[in-house]
């Protein structure tokens, strides 16, 4: 996800920013495809008509998150270097393009590290004059009312998706800082998944929504923990700690006084979790053992831990160890687990 | 100097404040380190009966001494040993090594002692350098009395020392291998008798990624647990003294623990 995420960035970047050069321009049909190694499905070319500026389209496409370095222009090639930084992670490479009036094409090569994973990317592209005068800075404009427009935004995810666009550079998108802001203070405390959305998203650009809004994260996280119920708090066990345990306690809890039992001793079994009513290392009787010698030990109670026994030639008895439940990586699978494990432990 | 050191331990204790205590019904006191750093804790510094966790200072002073190819006898002393033992007569050899087993596996405090008289020629003198050795570590706050872990006044830890001390105890693979083992078998030096053993450690063999390390029970202690566990590239360390329902909130706790390392804030 984050690899096409990536690659789409780039590629639209790129080609926008192409239409931004500068005014007068023409129309231009650009066709690129992405490649990258490792990834499930050859991602299709894609056509765009965009405006580029007239004499733009012999150099290397800008991006913001780019600097280009080192062009070289040999006849009708164009070659450079590239790197970019996106939130400290730095991609290199290289790019060339070759063409003339009507047409051109290219390819640009970028490798490094993007959300953490490794990214080798091929960019390539063929582009023509479909001719007919334009103004870039027109059609930028007219690109840049699209990427600020929120009309059709319907949740808050749609906001923390574009919170970098607006955060970022607030001269951009100007006036969208407060109505996200709002949206996230109101939602992430109430709905995991938009809390789930942010999380992940801070971590991707360094805290910016936070840091932006005002946001205290611990309080944030400690009023959602409290806002949910069911099996929701399990679906959040990773945020919520400590709910996650209560309710946890309480499935268990339930899972054990459900059942009918013949003593009091068999609901502890079942509550604590082990195979006999106190646990392995029943406390010993105090030490007779004597004081005589050595370190102060008084009538001090000797550690226990199991009643292993000794061998008699080949001896092999030793008593039970307690038995909790295998516990899943799925802490939602381990009260289930844990029931089940009840029931086989008593027979039930 | 003095003023440096006050300096010092107020920033501990404000450290110690810092991290949040997610579970208070679960011990007395207790800390998860994810990784090697404290995430969850409950009065960390307070000192408290450890019990049979004592053993992993034993554990690893013996690691660090390295002879576990050596011969040692079992004392008088050793084998009147009371609590959890594994029955060692009087006058039996062993290797260390075995005894090591049997002290990690199934807590035996016969031989728990019966290592301390063969390091130190006696179990005062051995604690001795239990007390050496937890100053050299730092361990502010813990003084032992005794080898095993019996209760008394002038023995008690941490869980912060406890989990400081669990991770020296990590860095030796012979301890790390024993504490692994769900049972193990030793014998005599001349293998006229043998004894097995069962892992206190109700996480051993049962708990996804657990690796060990050591329980630990007294009346006054209460149930104590150094559980430490791996997933992936994810290290668990939970210390619990005096606690409430050990197993269950082990394997919670861990889980958890293992959920945050991945996706937590």
């Amino acid at each position: 996800m984050n690899k096409s995420l990536l690659a789409t960035f780039v590629c639209t970047a790129g080609l926008l920013c192409t239409a931004a050069w500068s005014a007068p321009g023409e129309y231009w049909e650009i066709t690129s495809k992405m490649e990258m190694p490792g990834m499930p499905m050859a991602m299709p070319a894609t056509t765009i008509k965009v405006c580029i500026a007239k004499g733009a389209e012999k150099n290397p496409p800008p991006n913001k998150d780019c600097e280009t370095t080192d062009v070289r222009t040999s006849g009708s090639k164009t070659l450079w270097k590239v790197r970019c930084n996106q939130n400290g992670e730095i991609m290199t490479g290289s790019g060339e393009m070759s063409g003339n009036a009507d047409k051109s094409e290219g390819t640009t090569r970028l490798t490094g590290k993007s959300g953490g994973q490794n990214i080798d990317m091929t960019m390539t592209y063929q582009s023509r004059r479909i001719g007919g005068a334009c103004d870039s800075d027109e059609m930028m404009n007219k690109v840049k009312s699209q990427m600020c427009d929120t009309s059709k935004f319907t949740s808050t995810v749609e906001w923390i998706g574009s919170a970098e666009r607006f955060l970022k550079d607030q001269t951009a998108c100007p006036g969208k800082k407060e109505p996200l802001c709002n949206a996230v203070r109101k939602d992430a405390v109430r709905d995991g998944g938009i809390y789930q959305m942010l999380v992940t998203e801070e971590k991707r650009n360094g805290g910016l929504i936070a840091r932006s809004c005002g946001l205290d994260m611990e309080a944030t996280t400690r009023t959602m923990c409290k806002s949910l119920t069911g099996s929701k708090v399990e679906a959040m066990a990773s945020y919520c700690p400590a709910e996650a345990k209560a309710y946890r306690d309480a499935a268990r809890k339930k899972a054990c006084e459900g059942r009918s039992y013949t003593s009091k001793g068999d609901l502890a079994k079942c509550l604590s979790g082990t195979s006999t009513a106190a646990t392995d290392d029943e406390a010993p009787a105090a030490s007779t053992r004597s004081t005589s010698k050595g370190p102060s030990k008084g009538n001090a109670a000797a550690p226990d831990e199991s009643q292993t026994q000794s061998g008699q030639g080949k001896s092999s008895s030793a008593a039970p160890a307690p038995a909790p439940t295998p516990a899943s990586p799925n802490p939602a699978d381990a009260v289930l687990d844990g029931a089940k494990k009840l029931k086989g432990l008593f027979g039930l | 100097m003095r003023c440096l050191l006050g300096l010092w331990l107020s920033c501990l204790s404000l450290l110690a404040l810092a991290q949040p205590d997610p579970f208070p019904e679960v011990a007395a006191s207790y800390r998860v380190d994810i990784d090697g750093t404290p995430v969850w804790q409950r009065q960390a510094t307070r000192q408290l009966a450890p019990a049979s966790l004592t053993k992993l200072m034993t554990a690893l002073l013996v690691a660090e001494d390295g002879q576990l190819d050596a011969i040692a006898t079992v004392s008088r002393a050793a084998a009147r040993e009371t609590g959890s033992r594994a029955g060692l007569k009087a006058g039996e050899k062993f290797h260390v090594r075995d005894l090591l087993a049997a002290a990690l596996i199934a807590s035996a405090n016969d031989a728990c002692v019966a290592l301390a008289d063969h390091l130190a020629g006696d179990e005062q003198h051995f604690v001795q350098r239990m007390n050496q050795r937890a100053m050299a570590l730092g361990l502010l706050d813990t003084h032992f009395s005794n080898a095993c872990g019996h209760d008394a006044i002038d023995h008690y830890s941490s869980v912060r020392d406890l989990a400081q001390l669990a991770h020296e105890v990590i860095k030796h693979s012979s301890i790390t291998q024993l504490a692994i083992k769900p049972d193990a078998r030793i014998a005599t030096l001349d293998g006229a008798k043998s004894y097995d053993l069962k892992n206190s450690n109700a996480l051993i063999g049962r708990y996804p990624g657990a690796l060990g390390l050591k329980t630990g029970y007294t009346p006054k202690a209460g149930k104590c647990l150094v559980a430490y566990a791996r997933r992936g590239n994810t290290e668990v360390l939970l210390v619990m003294l005096k606690g409430s329902d050990r197993w269950w909130d082990a394997v919670d706790i861990l889980d958890l623990a293992f959920a945050h390392a991945r996706n937590a804030p």
